[in-house]
């Protein structure tokens, strides 16, 4: 790297007079203002479907190894619980916290104030009423019965209207950016506002039965992490790892090829799902080949986030942001060769059935993309709240809790997700023992799992403080004094 | 330049998607739904139909997989979970039950290997009865306790340790639809010879 | 059912795809997508003349005396 220190570029390109650090920073926090209120209810919603979404985790993983515990609930039973959890983990804290993530860096990107916010506020109300119908019926009995897709059509109505005004609110103001670069986070997130909507009516249609329909259910589920978790995890790597030391993306052509070589590969990975399954063994196949090919945006994706921190990784320390997103890119790089492999018909043969792929599953959803949000959150909440995280040692609980808690669960799983497939297809022993064998696992699983709900709950009490502007007064950097008013 | 490079960025991701979509869905589903569905698979009847919503509703795909897999790959012969499974028999299922986990055994040929209605009913109401090791979640909200079993009903043989007092315990209406529709799982007819 | 259909569509429409998709490549080569100058300016965007290059912007965890704009020492007036 060889710019200098204070190299200005020019802000924006029909501004007239020099760009002095006055403007810049006023720019900068009128983008900030622009998004505070609707990013602030995205990702406020998006906590209480956290906690929601963590507790029925912990209840369903507890009946694992307490199968008897509130069994006489239906609306507590595990088969409605578990896709109560699953909806409200993605659909609910994921997505919301990844378009109020998603609403602040369009601002910041695109170098303007955001447009149409008044689309945001209606999609917010009615993309968490969609929610809150659709969790609810599904624990009263009315699942469709596909996994990523039990909402009945009542409830998916508005999540899916709720992503449609969002999106308009970004494009829009995409449409009226004043740079002219778009910055690679941003290719991510375009192409998922394209995406998803698509994704979520062919899904949640009622197109399909029988195998076929196994296939869209397959190929949705895994679209969901290609076209929506991935690019939201992605963009907010892209642009916090260098945002937050200070240093440019290592290769911006490798970026470029990691984009197109992961929109053209990860699309055809859907049916590594059904591998031994009454599919055309020729689309499975395709689909092996397909994850296996993802080592190359993989890699790439690697390599530049790894080049650009390299030598600052210290600033950990001093950084959640760092901290947070550091950790779940790491373990994009882990969970993605992880399941690259995974898709062969040798471990496939294995660990398909297990809890290894659940393993798998929290180490994508959450070590990787909640971790990159959260990170997200430490360093858009003090710049929309006008308020630092007011307890430093609550952070680092935080993110102990959580990191060590999802590689417990990661290990657990994995290891009896192993022995579970292992006893599954010795034909010499019964059925049953590959029950027995993971019961120490799966308590190990519970445990982490309650680390993290911890983790969690203590993060959303943080955010209420910050939100509520309680807690000490604590040293902030200058852009909060003089967006207060003071001078230095 | 910049509305060209917009629009060939928006063709490049629609394309990337749909072909994706058009490989590993749009194609097969061209194929399968050609299949004729094989002599052996009967429709599904009003009570099986309503038996298999109870099953959507109660969340049991998400332990139990519906689909036998080939020998050499996995255990499944050696257990007779049935012939490996094909496109065809799945042709009456909406939506399709075939599953992703085996926290339980598959039950795509479940009423050849259990079909003993009294054992169902017994390892519905909990799964411990029968298999002490099982992790399965207990139903008993398909069943009822009454004074007596009415006629054409027939009361769980409980063991004295959960067996209600002065009561019988019945499956209802929707714990013998359930029943039904386990007992209507079966795939061993004969695969139809198709080309692969 | 003869797969001679399926493989004809795929490896027609793999073809064309491919075929955009170079034409793409090299319209971009062409018009200097790919200069070191442009990836640069790229990479470059998320910097402004107040949080430039070679300056961390997130420190919450850090020592007040380590912050360059807290070693007065002063702190937020009130709420």
């Amino acid at each position: 790297m060889t710019e200098q220190a204070n190299s200005s570029m020019p802000v924006e390109n029909q501004s007239p007079g020099p760009s002095d650090h006055q403007s810049d920073e006023d720019l900068r926090i009128h983008i900030d203002d622009s998004a505070t209120s609707p990013t602030l209810l995205f990702l406020a919603t998006s906590m209480v479907w956290l906690i929601i979404g963590s507790l029925f985790g912990v209840v369903v993983a507890l009946k694992f190894s307490l199968p008897d515990w509130l069994g006489s609930v239906p609306a507590l039973t595990f088969g409605r619980l578990r896709p109560a959890h699953l909806n409200t983990v993605v659909f609910g804290f994921v997505s919301l916290a990844g378009a109020g993530m998603v609403i602040w860096l369009t601002g910041r990107l695109c170098r303007t104030h955001i447009r149409w916010t008044g689309l945001l506020y209606i999609s917010v109300i009615i993309w968490n009423l969609g929610l809150l119908l659709g969790t609810a019926l599904v624990l009263a009995g009315y699942s469709e019965g596909m996994e990523w897709l039990e909402f009945p059509l009542i409830a998916v109505v508005p999540v899916a209207l709720g992503f449609v005004l969002f999106a308009a609110s970004i494009l829009k103001t995409f449409a009226n950016r004043s740079v002219e670069h778009i910055y690679i986070s941003l290719w991510y997130i375009l192409a998922s506002l394209v995406w998803f909507p698509i994704l979520y009516v062919i899904g949640n249609g009622r197109f399909y039965q029988g195998v076929s329909q196994a296939a869209m259910n397959w190929w949705f589920a895994h679209n969901l992490l290609t076209v929506w978790v991935t690019p939201l995890g992605l963009a907010g790597a892209y642009y916090f790892i260098p945002k937050v030391i200070g240093r440019p993306i290592y290769s911006y052509y490798l970026g470029l090829l990691g984009f197109w070589s992961f929109a053209l590969f990860y699309n055809w990975n859907g049916l590594h799902h059904l591998v031994g399954g009454p599919v055309p063994t020729w689309a499975v196949s395709i689909s092996i080949v397909a994850s296996l090919l993802m080592f190359i945006p993989v890699i790439t994706v690697a390599v530049n986030h790894h080049m650009t921190a390299f030598g600052n990784l210290k600033l950990v320390r001093y950084s959640p942001t760092l901290r947070f997103v550091v950790f779940g890119a790491m373990s994009y790089t882990v969970v993605s060769l992880q399941g690259s492999l995974e898709a062969t018909r040798t471990m496939q043969e294995i660990v398909h059935f297990t809890h290894y792929t659940v393993g798998h599953a929290h180490l994508g959803v959450y070590s990787f993309a909640s971790m990159i949000l959260f990170g997200a959150m430490y360093y858009i909440l003090p710049r929309i709240a006008k308020w630092e995280w007011p307890y430093p040692a609550l952070i680092k609980v935080h993110f102990w809790l959580t990191a060590v808690g999802v590689l417990l669960y990661f290990v657990a799983m994995e290891v009896g997700g192993w022995l579970q497939g292992m006893a599954m297809v010795n034909g010499a022993v019964p059925f049953i023992d590959s029950v027995i064998v993971t019961r120490p696992w799966l308590w190990g699983r519970s445990i982490g799992g309650v680390m993290m709900t911890i983790g969690n709950i203590l993060f959303a009490y943080h955010f209420a403080l910050v939100v509520y502007r309680a807690g000490p007064i604590r040293f902030a950097p200058g852009w909060v004094r003089k967006a207060e008013g003071q001078t230095s | 330049m910049m509305f060209i490079r917009s629009f060939m960025f928006f063709l490049g991701v629609l394309a990337t998607f749909l072909l994706g979509w058009a490989g590993i869905v749009g194609i097969p589903d061209s194929m399968i739904s050609r299949l004729e569905p094989p002599a052996g698979l009967k429709r599904y009847t009003a009570e099986q139909l309503y038996g298999r919503s109870i099953y959507i509703r109660e969340g049991c795909m998400y332990c139990h997989s519906q689909q036998a897999r080939p020998r050499g790959f996995g255990a499944d012969q050696e257990r007779f979970w049935g012939r490996p499974s094909i496109p065809a028999d799945f042709t009456y299922d909406r939506p399709h039950l075939l599953g992703t986990m085996r926290t339980g055994p598959d039950l795509v040929n479940i009423a050849v290997r259990q079909p003993s209605e009294e054992w169902q009913y017994l390892h519905l109401y909990n799964a411990r009865l029968v298999t002490s090791e099982s992790i399965m979640p207990p139903y008993p909200w398909l069943f009822e306790e009454k004074p007596t079993a009415g006629p054409g009903e027939k009361a769980l043989a409980l063991p004295d340790s959960v067996a209600p007092r002065n009561a019988v315990v019945v499956p209802t209406r929707e714990g013998r639809a359930l029943i039904a529709y386990l007992l209507s799982l079966d795939r061993t007819y004969d695969a139809p010879r198709s080309p692969k | 059912m003869s797969l001679f259909p399926v493989a004809v569509i795929i490896v027609a429409v793999a073809l064309v795809a491919g075929a955009l998709a170079l034409a793409a490549f090299f319209w971009a080569l062409r018009t200097g997508q790919f200069s070191v100058r442009h990836m640069n300016e790229g990479a470059l965007t998320i910097f402004d003349s107040t949080e430039p290059v070679g300056m961390p912007t997130d420190q919450t965890l850090q020592t007040p005396q380590e912050h360059p704009d807290d070693r007065t020492g002063k702190q937020l007036n009130a709420r």
